[in-house]
């Protein structure tokens, strides 16, 4: 009666596979045994442990500013906790909603509720483990756009309100102070962020919404190209 | 029906306490267990939040075995609860319930009925794995009865050999293409829910069939997220595997499907996105053998290889969601054992089909689906003969056409309103006189509007 057996050499190569893995490395399924445990269980997943996120639309926070990366957390904690059962639809500007909360829609779908688990030491030891990161270059995009992006980036669109973009954000466009690293992030991503500027679901970081309101759709889109091949 | 009516009653009570909760209490219960693990939203993994729909991110959270978020319980105690209940009712209007001889094909016609009431446990179990493991009670018409519903259970690891990502893992399930991640396999395919007495296709390939009825065991690993490759093996879900296939039948004829040894199933596919653009190309497969009467699971054997080939592309930004399917399938069927015994007609044949489906969502509000699907196969009586009156064989054919239009609303992420209409262009190789009795493959045409709450 071979299906009468209690289990199978299949299963228990599995299970002994299973065991391998048990020992093979850290939480989160992630090999990287030195990152602190809140990022394994918490970030890694979307973010990548050593912050260069694979999915395009999540951010790239290798090498970026702890300080910046702070800000960020607080600003999600700063939005109500998005309620268990309510679509999340981005919140719309009212007293209740601080003002340098981020509200957007794919915060609230995918930030908000786990920056609400983090402690404020989870946010400073996950902040520091991807500012140390080495950041890998992004794709290289089409050389006109390319082209364009960086005049945007170094000069900014003369006569409007959209100043130089290396002013505060660096020649190298590797964060200054509490400004963020923009260098090889995905190019989708930093698009979603202009039109956050510009519609205000991104309250915080004023200078921004002047300058995303200023730029017209193409150059957004080599803005973003070209930090992305960085 | 004794049974029938107390089940019922037990059914709406539990139906009307779960709704008053969800409506009185909606923060004490956060949204199933995923979501209590992660903090996320549904529609961080679910399409505009109308599972069983994956995103980019839901599919890449299966694949690395549950692992993210938080662990239910550590040494601080209970963390979140890993377990959920999800309850379904609804009500299906038949074109012609009845036959034209005026006994019922579909019934109950036109009555609200609860259908089932699911119990799962979901969730990390260790740094390195989870499980997904489904309990349903349903509504047998007349009757209720329970079994397992999709088992799934992982233990993952990710290596990063110079500046790649390889996530390798192994998996334990209870049917091909249950532990996949895309919605062209057969386990996760559209429509997702169909109302549970509408007709079916009278056909479909062993891979789907041994679903719920096996157990699988597999290898798989995934390369920057991009390349895919997994390799099963499946075997009668019974013995070791009965926790995962309870309520199916293997000591009834024909109750279920008894698969000899060890049956290979491969996996292999591609992704890639840019954007709000993603897309796949893949394949799989499974060659079974299955022995011809599941009481006597011993002699000779049938041998059924079958092929698909399927693709996905989604577009998902904040308020508009579409996704394009498409899947086909080959197999190849040889009756070597059922045969000679006159269980089969030919001694060789084959079922082939394809299904397309769009879904196009907006605002996490709402979804409209529509879907058409074709499957042929040879010709055999003893499996699919339609006689007329005089004994005279009108057909032999599996082959049947169909489509499905659908409209889902989500009020809230734990609630969904749909309404299904399945309609049959051909049944059984017929138009019309499909049961040689006069009854025309339309008369099969249902509208099924159902109500999901899931806590």
């Amino acid at each position: 009666m071979r299906n009468a057996r209690p289990a199978t050499p299949v299963v228990i190569a599995a299970l002994g596979l299973a065991v391998g893995f048990a020992h093979a490395g850290h939480a989160g399924a992630q090999a990287d045994w030195r990152a602190p445990r809140v990022v394994a269980w918490e970030c890694a997943a979307c973010h990548g442990i050593d912050g260069n996120a694979q999915l395009p639309t999540m951010p790239r926070l290798a090498a970026q500013k702890a300080t910046y990366l702070q800000a960020q957390i607080a600003a999600f904690r700063a939005a109500p906790p998005t309620s268990s059962i309510e679509i999340p639809p981005a919140l719309v500007p009212s007293p209740a909603v601080p003002a340098d909360a981020r509200t957007g829609p794919n915060a609230r779908i995918y930030m908000i509720g786990p920056a609400h688990g983090l402690t404020v030491e989870d946010a400073k030891s996950a902040s520091a483990w991807y500012a140390g990161q080495k950041p890998q270059p992004g794709p290289a995009g089409d050389p006109a756009q390319v082209a364009r992006g960086r005049e945007l980036y170094a000069k900014g669109l003369p006569g409007t309100g959209a100043i130089a973009c290396q002013d505060c954000h660096g020649a190298d466009s590797a964060g200054l102070a509490s400004f963020p690293r923009l260098a090889g992030q995905h190019a989708s991503y930093l698009v979603r962020q202009l039109e956050a500027f510009a519609s205000g679901h991104r309250a915080s970081g004023s200078p921004m919404h002047g300058i995303a309101r200023d730029l017209p759709p193409d150059d957004v889109d080599a803005l973003a190209a070209y930090l992305q091949s960085l | 029906m004794r049974t029938a009516l107390a089940a019922n009653g037990w059914f709406a009570t539990l139906w009307c306490g779960l709704s008053v909760l969800a409506v009185v209490a909606p923060n004490a219960f956060a949204l199933p267990s995923f979501a209590r693990q992660t903090g996320q939203a549904c529609a961080a993994c679910h399409v505009g939040g109308d599972w069983p729909q994956l995103t980019p991110w839901g599919r890449f959270f299966k694949l690395s075995g549950y692992t993210s978020g938080k662990p239910f319980a550590d040494k601080d105690g209970l963390d979140h609860l890993p377990v959920g209940v999800f309850g379904q009712a609804g009500v299906t209007w038949a074109a012609q319930p009845d036959n034209r001889q005026g006994q019922p094909v579909v019934t109950p016609n036109g009555v609200f009925r609860g259908e089932q009431v699911v119990g799962y446990f979901g969730g990390k179990v260790a740094d390195f794995a989870g499980v997904f493991y489904e309990y349903q009670y349903g509504n047998n018409y007349p009757g209720w009865s329970g079994a397992t519903g999709v088992v799934d259970a992982r233990a993952v690891q990710i290596f990063n050999p110079g500046d790649g990502e390889l996530l390798v893992g192994v998996d334990l399930n209870n049917g091909p293409s249950n532990q996949d991640v895309w919605n062209t396999v057969p386990a996760w395919a559209y429509p997702f829910y169909g109302s549970p007495i509408a007709p079916g296709a009278p056909a479909s390939t062993m891979l789907a069939t041994v679903i719920g009825q096996s157990g699988g065991v597999g290898v798989y690993a995934l390369w920057n997220r991009k390349w895919y490759a997994e390799l099963s093996a499946y075997r009668v879900g019974t013995g070791f595997w009965r926790w995962a296939t309870i309520g199916t039948a293997f000591g009834t004829a024909g109750g279920a499907n008894y698969l000899a040894g060890y049956n290979p199933y491969w996996r292999l596919y591609y992704t890639d996105d840019s954007g709000p653009h993603n897309w796949m190309l893949g394949t799989f497969g499974m060659a079974a053998s299955v022995y011809p009467n599941n009481l006597t699971p011993s002699g000779p054997t049938d041998r059924f290889t079958d092929y698909y080939v399927d693709s996905q592309y989604q577009y998902l930004v904040d308020e508009h969601q579409l996704t394009l399917r498409g899947t086909w399938y080959y197999e190849r069927q040889k009756w070597n054992a059922s045969y000679p015994q006159g269980l089969s007609s030919i001694p060789s044949g084959n079922l082939n089909g394809i299904t397309v489906s769009g879904t196009y969502g907006w605002r996490n509000l709402w979804t409209f689906s529509a879907a058409y699907f074709q499957s042929n196969g040879s010709s055999n009586a003893a499996l699919y003969a339609v006689t007329g009156p005089t004994g005279n064989v009108l057909s032999a054919a599996p082959n049947t056409t169909g489509y499905t239009l659908q409209a889902n609303y989500l009020p809230t992420q734990n609630l969904k309103l749909q309404l299904q209409y399945a309609g049959f262009v051909k049944f059984n190789g017929l138009r019309s006189n499909i049961d040689g009795r006069g009854r025309s493959a339309a008369d099969n045409n249902t509208l099924w509007l159902n109500l999901f709450l899931a806590l």
